[in-house]
C-alpha cells in the first residue's frame, strides 16, 4: 500500500495481502542530512538515528545504530556529528523517516515512515560471521495509513502494543506480535494528528492533539473512546507528553505550553516558551515531571511540571538548526537531541533539586 | 452531430496523489505506467519547514527543495498539480506562526510558479479561511498564472471524529452549524476571491454520502476534480476494487463537467492500476442520458448571443443544424395532422382544400412536414411559403421545381408586410427562440394573422417561457469575461445568453413567467409584459442569475418544451437562455427571492429589463435597452 512511496512505485512495496516487507538496503556509505529522531535503546547500550532527505534528488531515509561507546562526542561542547563508518550497522529506506521506538528487546524496533508505513525492523546477525556486525531486516511493513505517520508511542510499555497518528488525521493502535492494527480512528481529528502519547502505567488509555486545536484523551476499550481536554481555539497544535498518569502538558504553534490535569480539564496552567511551535516532547523516563520540549527552532527545553509553579527549568541552543529527536537515557537520565544540522548533542541535567 | 445512440464515452482523467516522493522522475514513470494521466505531488518535502523571521535557523544552508532541472519543463507543467504544505494556516490565530506561514505560502506559490506549474493545490480546513483568500487571490491575479485547486471535504472531519466522543452529546445540532459544512468554507473563500475563474474545487469524496441536495449544490461549483480514496473502494468477487452504487451515481453526475479524477490513498487492492481502469471504464458507460449531450458536446456552459433571425438572415449551416432534430419536426407534423384532419372533417377530404402558410419557411422542413401530413391525412392542401430571407428562397425555389411543383406557392417577403391573395386556413410558423418570445414570434404572427381566416389556426397556438434562480459561478465568470471594448461597461452583465447549462445549480423550482397566444384576439394587442415571481430558496447558495425556458403549445395536446420538468425527448433544437445579474447574491434556504421581469417595446427593438427587490432589492438591469435589443 504505501501511499505511493518511492520504491512503492516498483511493486515491491505496493502491500497487500500478503504482506510484503519493504526491503532494506544495505548499510549505506553516508548519513543523510535531516536528523529526524534518535532513540535509547531500554538497556542504554544502543542509539538508533533516523535520518532524512528532505531537500535534494531523493527524499529518502535511512537508520542507524550506534553502541553507545561510539557517542561521547555528543556530550562534548561541539556536539557530535556521527558518521556512517561509526555505526554498527545501518540500511536505507525507501522514504523519510520521523519516529521510531524500540519494541520488548534492543534487537527490535519500529519506526514510522512518509509513506504511511509502519516498519518492524531486527538486527541480524550472523552466527557464521561472528565479526560482522550483523544488518538490518525488515520484519514486517504495515502500510495503513494513508499520508505520513508523524508520531508513535509505546502503549502499555511492553513493546507490543503501539499507538501511531497520522496527516491523514487517522489513530491507529498496533498489536505488533499478530502485525495487525486493533483500531482505527478515522477521522479521529479534524486535521492532521500530530502527536500521541500513551497514558503512563495503562494499556489501553493515550492523549492525542491535532492541527485542529484540540487535544483528547482516548480509551481504548470503551465504545465512545474520545474525550476532549482541549478545545480548539485558533492555534493549532503539535505536541504532548505525560507528566504523570493525571498531568499532561499540551504544546502548539504559539510556542506555549499548557499543564491539564485530566480530572479537571477546565483549568490549566501555561508557560510560554519562544514564540515557535512545539514540535516534540518526551517526558523523563524515572517519572519526576520534568518533559523534554524542542520546537521549529534550535533551542532544547525542559520544563518541570510537578512543582509549584509550571517552569522552565534546563534551556540549550547548542544546535544550529531545527531540533527534531529528543530521547532520554534510560539509565543516566541525560537528555539527547539531534536536528537538521546533522547533529548529535547530549544534556545533562542537575536532577537532585528542583533547578538546573 | 454525434449519432445519439453510439456516443462513446468520455475518457476519464485520472490523477495519482502522491504521499512521498523518493524519486521524482520514477514516480512519474510509475504513474504513466499505471495509465494515469498526471500527479499531484507536494512542492516541497511536507515536513521540510524553513524559518524566515528569526534565529540561527533562518541562516539555513541549502536548497529547500529539489531541483527543477529534474524534469523537463513540460512534464513539470503537465504532470504535476503541486500540493502546498499541509502545516501552513495563514489563519492561525497565532500572529508569528501567522506571519511564518505567510512566508511559507508566498514561497511555495512562487516555487510553483518556477516550475510553470498547471495546478497547485491547498486544502481548506475550516471557514476561517479570510487571509489565505486573499494572500491566494493576490497572487493569481497577477503575476502567477496556474490554477488553484481548493481541497474541501464533501463532509467536515471535525464531525466525522465526533462519531468518538463521549462528551459530545448532540451531535446532530453541530451539523447544521454553517462553520461546519465545507461548503460555507468554500462559499466564503470564493467570495472573498472574486469569483476568480481560476480558482476551482478539488472535492474529497465522502464514504458517507450528503443529502442529495448538497451534492447536487456542488454541480453548480467550478470543480475541477474529485478526489478518491483508496478507501472508498469495495472489493469485488474477482478482488477488483469497485465503487458502492451511491458513489457510481455520484461520479456518473460529475461526468458530464468534465471534471477530473485524483486516486489518493494506500494501494489495497493489488495494483494501484485497478483504480484507474475501474474510473475508466465507468466513464466509459456513463449513458449520456441527456440527449443534448451528443448534440451538445464543446457547448457546455459556452456563451451565444441569441440569434435575430428577424434582423439577421441565418445562414445555411445554421438552417441545416436546427433541420436535422429529429424530434421538433415530428411533433409539428402531428400537430399539423391534427389541425388539419379537425379542419376537414372525413366526409368533405374529397372536395375541400384547405389553405396553410408556412410563414418564416427557411429552408422548408415546415414545407416538407405539411405535405406529409396532408399525405397522411388523405386531405388537400395549398401551401404558401413564406419566406424573407432571399437566400433561403433559392432553396425553396428548389425544391418547389423538383418535388412541390404547384402545391406550394413561394413567397419572397417579410410576414408583416405580404399582401395575401387569401384568408388561411392555418398559419404555422417556427419562429420560437430559447425563451419563446425572444425571437419576436408575437410581433411576427401578430402582423401575419391578418391573412388568417376568423376561426383559423395558429400553429403554435400558445406559448409560455419560463424562469429558474441559478447558482454557477462558472456561467458568472463566462459573463464576467465577455465584456467587449468600446461598449456599455454593463452590457456583458445586461444581456442574456444562450448557452448549454451544464455546472450549476437550480436554487428553486421553475415558474412560468409570459404567456402569449395565438391568434390573438385583443384590441389593442399588447405585447409589453410585466411580471414578478418569487422563489422560495430551497438550500443556501449564491445567485448568478437565471435560467430562461420555454413551452409552447403547438395544437391542442401536442407540445414542445425545453423546461427542464417537461423537456421533449430527444430534441435539440433550443439550448436554455441564460440572464445574468451583475453581481452574485448570497441566499439562504427558505428566503424568498422576488424577481421583476419586464418585455417592453418600442416601434424598433423589443427587449427585457430585470431586477432583484428581494431578499435584498438590485439594479434595474438593461434599462431602456441599453445593452441589449432585439430588432423589429
Amino acid at each position: 500500500m504505501t501511499s505511493f512511496s518511492s520504491k512503492a512505485m516498483s511493486d515491491s512495496n505496493v502491500l497487500c495481502e500478503p504482506r510484503r516487507i519493504v526491503p532494506t538496503g544495505p548499510t549505506p556509505p553516508t548519513m543523510d542530512k535531516h536528523f529526524d529522531f534518535l532513540e535509547w535503546s531500554p538497556d542504554g547500550n544502543l542509539l538508533l538515528v533516523g535520518t532524512s532527505d528532505l531537500t535534494s534528488r531523493a527524499w529518502g531515509g535511512s537508520i542507524w545504530l550506534f553502541n553507545a561507546d561510539e557517542t561521547l562526542d555528543a556530550e562534548t561542547e561541539k556536539g557530535w556529528h556521527p558518521q556512517a563508518k561509526q555505526c554498527i550497522v545501518g540500511a536505507s529506506l525507501d522514504c523519510g523517516l520521523s519516529v521510531a521506538r524500540f519494541m520488548h528487546s534492543s534487537e527490535k524496533f519500529v519506526i514510522g515512515c512518509d509513506s504511511g508505513a509502519i516498519q518492524i525492523n531486527s538486527i541480524k546477525k550472523y552466527i557464521e560471521l561472528p565479526s560482522s556486525s550483523g544488518s538490518i531486516v525488515g520484519e514486517a511493513s504495515l502500510c495503513e495509513h494513508n499520508d505520513m505517520v508523524l508520531d508513535m508511542d509505546d502503549l502499555g510499555g511492553e513493546g507490543l502494543n503501539f499507538v501511531t497518528c497520522s496527516q491523514d488525521k487517522s489513530i491507529k493502535v498496533w498489536d505488533l506480535e499478530a502485525l495487525l492494527a486493533t483500531h482505527t480512528f478515522s477521522p479521529a481529528h479534524g486535521r492532521s494528528v500530530t502527536s500521541v502519547r500513551a497514558c503512563p502505567n495503562q494499556s489501553s488509555c493515550f492523549a492525542s492533539c491535532a492541527r485542529d486545536g484540540s487535544a483528547l484523551i482516548w480509551d481504548t476499550r470503551e465504545e465512545l473512546p474520545a474525550s476532549c481536554v482541549m478545545n480548539p481555539n485558533g492555534i493549532g497544535l503539535t505536541s504532548l507528553a505525560w507528566a504523570d498518569e493525571n498531568l499532561l502538558v499540551v504544546g502548539g504553534v504559539s510556542g506555549q505550553l499548557s499543564l491539564i490535569d485530566i480530572r479537571n480539564t477546565s483549568e490549566s496552567k501555561k508557560l510560554h516558551l519562544q514564540a515557535r511551535p512545539t514540535f516534540s516532547m518526551r517526558s523523563i523516563p524515572s517519572g519526576t515531571g520534568l518533559i523534554a520540549v524542542c520546537q521549529d527552532n534550535t533551542q532544547v527545553s525542559v520544563v518541570d511540571c510537578k512543582s509549584e509553579t509550571f517552569q522552565t527549568v534546563y534551556t540549550a541552543d547548542t544546535h544550529e538548526d531545527f531540533v527534531r529527536g529528543l530521547s532520554w537515557h534510560p539509565k543516566k537520565l541525560s537528555l539527547w537531541s539531534c536536528g537538521w544540522d546533522s547533529k548529535v548533542s547530549s544534556h545533562q541535567l542537575k536532577l537532585d533539586s528542583n533547578g538546573v | 452531430m454525434a449519432n445519439q445512440e453510439n456516443t462513446p464515452g468520455r475518457k476519464a482523467s485520472c490523477g495519482l496523489d502522491f504521499v512521498s516522493v523518493l524519486d521524482i522522475r520514477q514516480c512519474l514513470a510509475y504513474a504513466a505506467e499505471n495509465k494515469y494521466d498526471f500527479t499531484m505531488m507536494p512542492i516541497v518535502h511536507p515536513r521540510f519547514k524553513r524559518e524566515f523571521l528569526s534565529g540561527k535557523a533562518k541562516n539555513r544552508q541549502g536548497p529547500f527543495t529539489r531541483s527543477d532541472l529534474l524534469l523537463q519543463s513540460s512534464d513539470w507543467t503537465n504532470m504535476i498539480v503541486g500540493k502546498i504544505s499541509p502545516y501552513i494556516d495563514v489563519d492561525s490565530e497565532d500572529c508569528t506562526y501567522r506571519r511564518q506561514s505567510e512566508e511559507l505560502l508566498a514561497q511555495e506559490m512562487t516555487y510553483a510558479s518556477h516550475l510553470n506549474l498547471c495546478a497547485i493545490t491547498i486544502q481548506l480546513t475550516s471557514i476561517n479561511n479570510v487571509n489565505l483568500a486573499r494572500r491566494l487571490y493576490s497572487k493569481i491575479v497577477s503575476p502567477y498564472s496556474y490554477q488553484v485547486w481548493l481541497r474541501v471535504p464533501m463532509e467536515s472531519p471535525l464531525i466525522q471524529s465526533l462519531e468518538y466522543r463521549k462528551d459530545i452529546p448532540n451531535k446532530e445540532d453541530l451539523l447544521k452549524e454553517k462553520e461546519n459544512n465545507p461548503w460555507e468554507w468554500w462559499n466564503i473563500f470564493r467570495s472573498v476571491c472574486n469569483y476568480n475563474r481560476r480558482l476551482g474545487v478539488a472535492l474529497e469524496v465522502s464514504a458517507d454520502l450528503p443529502a442529495t441536495e448538497e451534492i447536487e449544490r456542488w454541480l453548480g461549483e467550478p470543480v475541477r476534480c474529485l478526489i478518491l480514496p483508496t478507501s472508498l473502494f469495495l472489493t469485488n468477487k474477482k478482488g477488483y476494487p469497485v465503487l458502492s452504487k451511491a458513489h457510481q451515481t455520484l461520479l456518473r453526475k460529475f461526468v458530464p463537467l468534465g471534471v477530473q479524477i485524483v486516486v489518493t490513498g494506500s494501494v489495497v487492492h493489488g495494483s494501484v492500476q485497478y483504480y484507474q481502469q475501474y474510473i475508466d471504464h465507468l466513464w466509459q458507460n456513463v449513458r449520456l442520458s441527456d440527449p443534448l449531450v451528443g448534440f451538445a458536446r464543446g457547448y457546455e456552459d459556452f456563451l451565444q448571443c441569441p440569434l435575430q433571425p428577424l434582423m439577421d438572415n441565418l445562414e445555411s449551416h445554421t438552417y441545416e443544424v436546427f433541420e436535422k432534430d429529429p424530434v421538433k419536426y415530428t411533433e409539428y407534423q402531428q400537430a399539423m395532422f391534427k389541425a388539419i384532419t379537425d379542419r376537414v372533417p372525413e366526409d368533405q377530404a374529397d372536395t375541400k382544400t384547405l389553405t396553410v402558410m408556412v410563414v418564416g419557411a427557411g429552408r422548408g422542413p415546415l414545407v416538407r412536414a405539411l405535405l406529409n401530413a396532408a399525405d397522411k391525412a388523405q386531405r388537400k392542401v395549398n401551401v404558401y411559403a413564406v419566406e424573407k430571407n432571399p437566400n433561403a428562397i433559392v432553396t425553396l425555389l428548389a425544391q418547389k421545381e423538383e418535388t412541390w411543383h404547384e402545391k406550394v406557392t413561394v413567397v419572397s417577403c417579410d410576414m408583416r408586410h405580404w399582401e395575401a391573395p387569401e384568408k388561411a386556413d392555418i398559419i404555422i410558423s417556427e419562429l420560437l427562440g430559447s425563451f419563446g418570445d425572444n425571437e419576436l414570434s408575437p410581433e411576427c404572427l401578430d402582423g401575419a394573422q391578418k391573412f388568417l381566416c376568423d376561426d383559423g389556426i395558429s400553429i403554435p397556438s400558445q406559448y409560455t417561457s419560463f424562469l429558474c434562480p441559478i447558482q454557477s459561478s462558472k456561467l458568472y465568470n463566462e459573463v464576467r469575461l465577455s465584456k467587449e471594448q468600446d461598449t456599455h461597461p454593463l452590457k456583458h452583465f445586461e444581456t442574456p445568453y444562450v448557452v448549454h447549462q451544464q455546472n450549476r445549480l437550480e436554487l428553486s423550482d421553475t415558474q412560468p413567467l409570459f404567456q402569449f397566444d395565438h391568434p390573438n384576439k385583443d384590441i389593442p394587442i399588447d405585447n409589453t409584459r410585466f411580471k414578478k415571481l418569487q422563489f422560495k430558496i430551497r438550500q443556501t447558495g449564491v445567485l448568478h442569475g437565471f435560467a430562461g425556458y420555454f413551452e409552447t403549445v403547438l395544437y391542442k395536446d401536442v407540445m414542445l418544451s425545453i423546461n427542464p420538468a417537461t423537456h421533449s425527448p430527444g430534441m435539440f433544437s433550443w439550448f436554455p437562455i441564460f440572464f445574468p445579474i451583475r453581481e452574485p447574491v448570497h441566499v439562504k434556504e427558505g428566503d424568498i427571492l422576488e424577481v421583476n421581469f419586464w418585455r417592453v417595446n418600442n416601434s424598433k427593438n423589443v427587449w427585457y429589463e430585470w431586477c432583484i427587490s428581494k431578499p435584498c432589492p438590485g439594479p434595474i438591469h438593461n434599462p431602456n435597452g441599453r445593452s441589449y435589443t432585439i430588432g423589429l
